[in-house]
């Protein structure tokens, strides 16, 4: 199937895994905030477990060590963030921007080595057997690396984790209502410890698909906003896990869309010709940016309040009485 | 059962904070099987001493016993789990969630899963147990107050307490809500559960209570049983109060008469949404008279946020119209309102009152900055509002030491005695105050409330939406009730007083069913 | 009340270390406040506290850490640092080089710190130091030949204006819908570099450049002045300018007042009838102007022409020195100069073999350890706000023995 020149099946295999990376950074910073701590590192986040996972491939050879490496690495320095806004109590933005300064400037110092070495083991993609034959979808998700097929089945498994097991029910009560949570004898700085912890790691594994995945090889600041756009796919999502595929999706779409129009070139109706690749390679930020508007229209016209975990962004600080 | 077999044994309770002995070697005995009132002042360390036995404190001398077996708590988790269970003035609930997730967030089994199942089916048992109605599966957002209170009741009863404090716990119900509490505690007791209930409104304690502990300034003064009538309450009064000079728990307040009848703010038919859209204030009228303080009386969230924020200026007003005098306010912004002479006291010192991390001088000239008296062309003359500042300081009596500190660190009377002064300072003709006194301690509350009465005096009419009858009642000329956005009721302050009950029913809406009926 | 609490007050002054932070909530147990000296120097010994010890310490930790990350990598931090050094400051040249980095620091710091009075997270000053820099270049390169001096002067105009409109979309969508500014800000940036990118690989592309992607060079007229011969332009003029600006409008204004009031506490701004949508609109654009500024002054002064890599990430570096200088304008100047000298030492960097990351390295440890240091400090304070709350238990007042309850 094509159109004006498009490989329509193509596109769509890239939309998928396009937007993995970033599936998986959203989904680590839902779980992040769901627990009531707001994580704008998620770009340096990501920078560390792509430089982490691609430096643990050269050396160890296999992609295991380097996944094993990004979530590691993920966590490390998710660990400062966590410190920083449960235990000292800072403001989470100013921290969280200094998570992504720092991650950014210690990947790009560390990282120069790595310039235009490709590593040994890359994710390759692992066809399904009889899944890859259906029409249409076959190609478009059971053609993907195994990376793909983990970020497609962690996305449910969160959201039953979020909402139907005791696990899930205390980073709920954290994130919305902590003295409640405290009350009940549940450890709130403990909570938030282990979730920006595993957000930070799964940001890292979105990093790691970068470099081991998308485009086997490191550069300084690979993941050109890929953070940034998780950011925003966290309120576009409502913080729920299954709506962060389609948020996921729609920005792989965009990156996809782009590479598509500049291979089809000449293809295309007369109006598309010469776009010059500059505008096409903004349309993921401009349409990030659009969907939020969206999100924020369809809060204001319905008046609606944003389902936000009451507690985002707010250190907790035990009353003494009541 | 032994009828005076002991549940709770206190022995010599001492808690220290820096500077202050909050509880100083207190006794407590609380037999199974009673309702025992523990009553005092603010400070008295009534709260004190229940966080120490609901395991929020440590107590640090003296002994707990529960059921002659000496106990030590390290967390509430530890009193939850040796029976004590709590139910604090402010609930301690998740709002988005149902009341069985509530209730589960405490449980820890099933390890992974949550078995709301089960929790939905012993809830629904409890519930009909003990007379507490909850629906399981509904949202807490969703419920009243007292319906809230019922599920932090049945939530401890889930946990296994024997042993159910309850932190003045008819401060936000109405009437009939009070009234079926009280009977689902005297039912718990009967059962053989011992209930500790913290007050100082002598009325319920006459009403429900076995016995009462008197605390007075850290002490326990005397431990009575209650039989009821007018005698025992005054003298618990007395002990409660004790020796103090400056605070009489009657304390008539000079009955003030206003003779004008000069209607100066009239709202007319307003209808306004909350933030949700929904409309709240449906039609409402209301007017007040030069001198005049009338009272709107009610059970939080019926619409009084709403009220005086929409008189204000601050909220949209969607049909209806607001009079200062003959000056049309309508949706005229809340600078010119104010400027027109209608101030306003919001209900949130901290969040809506002040700028809490501003200094005092910055909070005081937060409605006045732009004025021409303050400002030298684009610039604020900090001079002048320093003098203003220190003049209003010590006409209301603030207590600061430094007026350039954050106004967060004010307490809460001092600081409602800055937002006063600021905003009677500014010579209003109509003035809303909303919960004027709550959370403030006596001496405060008085001169609070005397200085409403003065202004009063001087002419300004005031709108005073509280949620306090005992206030509502002295203050008032008139007392309106609102219910559901509407006035379902209106009295005299005289005639009010004798008519609680018909009170009562106008807050659970009674008139506004009638209403719909015929 | 006052025999008595004379009497309590001496019983406990025995009982206080000798402590600066303690010496203020003493005072505090007078009222009412006679204005007295003791207070006034232990108020002022805090803040100084606060604004120079704690930023200086943090930093100096924080190169002490970055120092232990060159030495687990094989450099000997103190060669590091000592060239470093002398880059940055150890001649006049060099000097003259920091200073001209600092002029787009100062400019976007003082951006982002007014922004930041209000709350408003404007993430966005690299993104409106393009805009600026765009718009002044495209001035440029169509009037620099025919308009003569008054080239300078519309340049400067079109980098405020066209800082400001960019900065004024996160502004609008923030003040109308409601839309986070920090990921509009970002995703703005994203978009303006590129297409930047954009006018510099075609339609603005200098025909004699040998295909560089670069304009132009603006003509003498369109280039600002030079303090002698050094490096140093008139931007550093516009810098301190507006520092002097942004300080009395923070300070002074009725609309500092508000800005400030927004930033504390929306719901009392709303409250006191502060109309916040507007605020929002002005502070972003005033925010973007001055960003624009430091484009505009970047091109006219330094590169000369629009190109690639006009900003070594000024607009986040911003972020820091803001934050460092406690958003005090004053101390932005003095903090830009001294982050002028570390991104300058970052170009020496490369020629001993270090990695361009590493200024940006000791950036964010920067910050995290300036957010650190003002966490302790603050624990440090509330306890002595506690402990004005308590000496003023200890006087029998009721209100006060509430608080602690609670």
């Amino acid at each position: 199937m094509s159109l004006f020149g498009i490989d329509l099946v193509l596109l769509l295999a890239t939309t998928v895994s396009a937007g993995t990376p970033v599936m998986l950074a959203t989904l680590g910073a839902i779980f992040n905030e769901r627990s009531g701590v707001l994580n704008l590192g998620l770009e340096g986040l990501m920078l560390v477990g792509a430089l982490a996972g691609f430096a643990a491939t050269n050396s160890s050879g296999s992609v295991w060590v380097g996944v094993l490496a990004a979530l590691l690495a993920g966590a490390a320095l998710a660990l400062i963030h966590a410190f920083f806004t449960v235990t000292l109590q800072v403001n989470q933005v100013v921290s969280g921007l200094a998570l992504t300064l720092f991650g950014t400037g210690l990947t790009a110092y560390l990282g120069r080595g790595f310039i235009g070495i490709r590593t040994p083991d890359t994710f390759n993609p692992v066809v399904i057997p009889l899944l890859s034959d259906i029409p249409l979808f076959g190609p478009i998700l059971f053609k993907q690396d195994l990376l793909v097929y983990l970020s497609i089945i962690i996305a449910p498994l969160l959201y039953l984790y979020i909402y139907k097991t005791r696990p899930g029910l205390q980073l709920r009560a954290v994130g919305e209502s902590p003295a409640t949570a405290d009350s009940m004898g549940i450890s709130v700085a403990g909570i938030r410890y282990f979730y920006v912890l595993i957000g930070g790691a799964l940001a890292g594994l979105g990093g790691a698909y970068l470099t081991l995945a998308s485009n086997p090889a490191w550069l300084e600041n690979i993941t050109a906003g890929r953070g940034w756009i998780a950011v925003a796919l966290v309120i576009f999502a409502g913080w729920n896990p299954l709506r962060a595929i389609l948020g996921a999706y729609l920005f792989g779409g965009m990156e996809a869309l782009q590479f598509s129009l500049q291979a089809a070139g000449n293809d295309l109706p007369l109006f598309l010709h010469d776009i010059p690749s500059f505008f096409l390679k903004m349309l993921p930020y401009i349409m990030t940016l659009a969907a939020l508007v969206l999100v924020e229209w369809r809060f204001k016209v319905s008046k609606k309040q944003s389902n936000a975990p009451a507690a985002l962004g707010l250190p907790y600080i035990r009353q003494e009485k009541s | 059962m032994n009828e005076t077999e002991l549940a709770v044994r206190l022995v010599n309770v001492t808690k220290r904070f820096p500077g202050v002995t909050a509880n100083d070697s207190i006794s407590l005995a609380v037999r199974v099987g009673e309702v025992h009132a523990l009553l005092g002042e603010n400070g008295a360390g009534k709260s004190t001493l229940m966080s120490i036995l609901a395991g929020l404190y440590q107590p640090d001398e003296g002994q707990i016993f529960l059921w002659d077996k000496p106990s030590h708590f390290r967390s509430p988790a530890d009193a939850i789990e040796a029976g004590v269970g709590m139910v604090w003035q402010h609930f301690k609930l998740v709002p988005n969630q149902t009341v069985a997730e509530n209730v589960a967030l405490g449980l820890h089994h099933p390890r992974f899963g949550l078995g709301l199942k089960a929790v939905e089916k012993k809830l629904a048992e409890l519930s009909a147990q003990h007379g507490l109605e909850v629906k399981p599966t509904a949202l807490i957002r969703n419920l009243s107050v007292g319906e809230q209170q019922r599920v932090e009741i049945i939530k401890t009863l889930y946990y296994g307490a024997k042993v159910l404090i309850l932190d003045e716990p008819t401060a936000n119900l109405t009437p009939p809500e009070a009234s079926g509490l009280f009977k689902a505690m005297r039912r718990l007791a009967e059962q053989g559960y011992a209930i500790i209930f913290i007050s100082h409104k002598l009325d319920e304690i006459g009403e429900v209570a076995n016995r009462a502990t008197i605390l007075k300034a850290g002490k326990a003064v005397a431990t009575l049983p209650i039989e009821g009538g007018e005698a025992e309450k005054r003298k618990l009064a007395a002990l409660m109060v004790g020796g103090s000079t400056e605070t009489s728990l009657e304390a008539p307040l000079s009955d003030h008469f206003h003779l004008s009848t000069k209607v100066l703010l009239a709202a007319k038919n307003i209808s306004v949404f909350n933030d949700q859209a929904i409309t709240v204030l449906n039609n409402l009228s209301l007017q007040v008279d030069q001198g005049e303080i009338v009272s709107v009386v009610g059970v939080a969230g019926n619409g009084q946020r709403e009220l005086a924020e929409a008189l204000a200026g601050l909220r949209r007003i969607e049909s209806g119209r607001v009079y200062l005098g003959d000056r049309d306010l309508t949706n005229k912004g809340s600078r010119l309102i104010s400027r027109l002479g209608l101030a306003f006291v919001p209900e949130d010192r901290l969040s809506m009152g002040s700028a809490a991390g501003l200094n005092l001088e910055e909070n005081f000239i937060l409605k006045s900055y732009w004025q021409s008296s303050l400002k030298r062309g684009p610039f604020i003359s900090w001079g002048k509002a320093r003098q203003q500042l220190a003049e209003a300081v010590s006409q209301y009596d603030v207590r600061v030491g430094n007026l350039k500190a954050p106004a967060r660190l004010l307490s809460g009377g001092n600081l409602q005695k800055l937002l006063l002064a600021r905003e009677i300072g500014s010579d209003p003709k109509a003035l809303i105050v909303a919960n004027p006194t709550r959370g403030l301690d006596i001496g405060a509350t008085r001169y609070v409330q005397n200085r409403l009465i003065q202004q009063a005096e001087s002419g300004t009419a005031i709108l005073l939406i509280t949620e306090d009858l005992d206030e509502a009642l002295a203050l008032g000329n008139r007392v309106l009730v609102l219910y559901r956005g509407r006035i379902t009721g209106e009295l005299p302050a005289q005639t009010a007083r004798q008519s609680l009950s018909q009170i009562g029913f106008w807050m659970t809406g009674a008139r506004a069913k009638a209403k719909d009926e015929g | 009340m006052g025999k008595s609490s004379n009497k309590k007050q001496s019983m406990s002054d025995k009982n206080q270390p000798k402590n600066i932070l303690i010496s203020e909530s003493q005072d505090s147990k007078m009222p009412p406040p006679p204005k007295s000296k003791p207070r006034v120097a232990s108020g002022m010994l805090i803040r100084i506290g606060l604004g120079l010890g704690v930023p200086l310490l943090s930093v100096v930790v924080a190169f002490t850490t970055v120092g232990l990350v060159l030495a687990t990598t094989g450099k000997d931090p103190i060669v590091v640092y000592g060239e470093m050094y002398r880059s940055a400051f150890g001649d006049e040249n060099a000097l003259a080089d920091t200073l001209v980095k600092a002029i787009p620091l100062i400019l976007t710091g003082l951006a982002v710190a007014i922004a930041f009075s209000a709350r408003l997270w404007n993430i966005g000053a690299e993104g409106q130091f393009f805009a600026g820099a765009i718009a002044a270049s495209g001035m440029a390169l169509a009037f620099d030949s025919v308009l003569g001096w008054f080239i300078l002067p519309v340049m400067f105009v079109a980098g405020i204006i066209g800082g400001a409109l960019w900065a004024l979309i996160p502004g609008i969508l923030r003040a109308y819908l409601n839309v986070n500014e920090i990921i509009s800000t970002l995703m703005l940036n994203y978009v303006i570099i590129l297409f930047s990118d954009y006018l510099i690989y075609s339609p603005w592309r200098d025909p004699q450049g040998f295909n560089f992607p670069l304009t132009r060079t603006f003509g003498d007229n369109a280039t600002l002045a030079t303090f002698g011969d050094s490096r140093v332009h008139l931007g550093l003029v516009f810098g301190i300018v507006a520092a002097v600006i942004v300080g009395l409008i923070l300070s002074r204004t009725t609309w500092g007042f508000e800005l400030k009031v927004m930033g504390d506490n929306p719901t009392a701004a709303r409250y006191a009838g502060i109309n916040i949508t507007r605020n929002i609109l002005l502070v972003m654009a005033f925010s973007g102007g001055l960003a624009g500024l430091a484009g505009m002054s970047e091109v006219t002064g330094v590169v000369h022409k629009l190109q690639q890599g006009i900003s070594s990430g000024y607009g986040f570096t911003a972020i820091i020195v803001a934050w460092l200088a406690r958003l005090n304008p004053w101390g932005i100047v003095l903090v830009a100069v001294l982050f002028g000298g570390l991104i300058n030492s970052g170009y020496a960097m490369k020629g001993i073999g270090i990695a361009s990351g590493f200024v940006t390295l000791i950036q964010g440890a920067v910050l995290f350890f300036v957010l650190a240091g003002e966490a302790l400090l603050r624990k440090l304070y509330y306890k002595q706000d506690l402990k004005r709350i308590l000496s003023t238990a200890v006087l029998g007042r009721t209100p006060a023995r509430e608080e602690v309850a609670q």
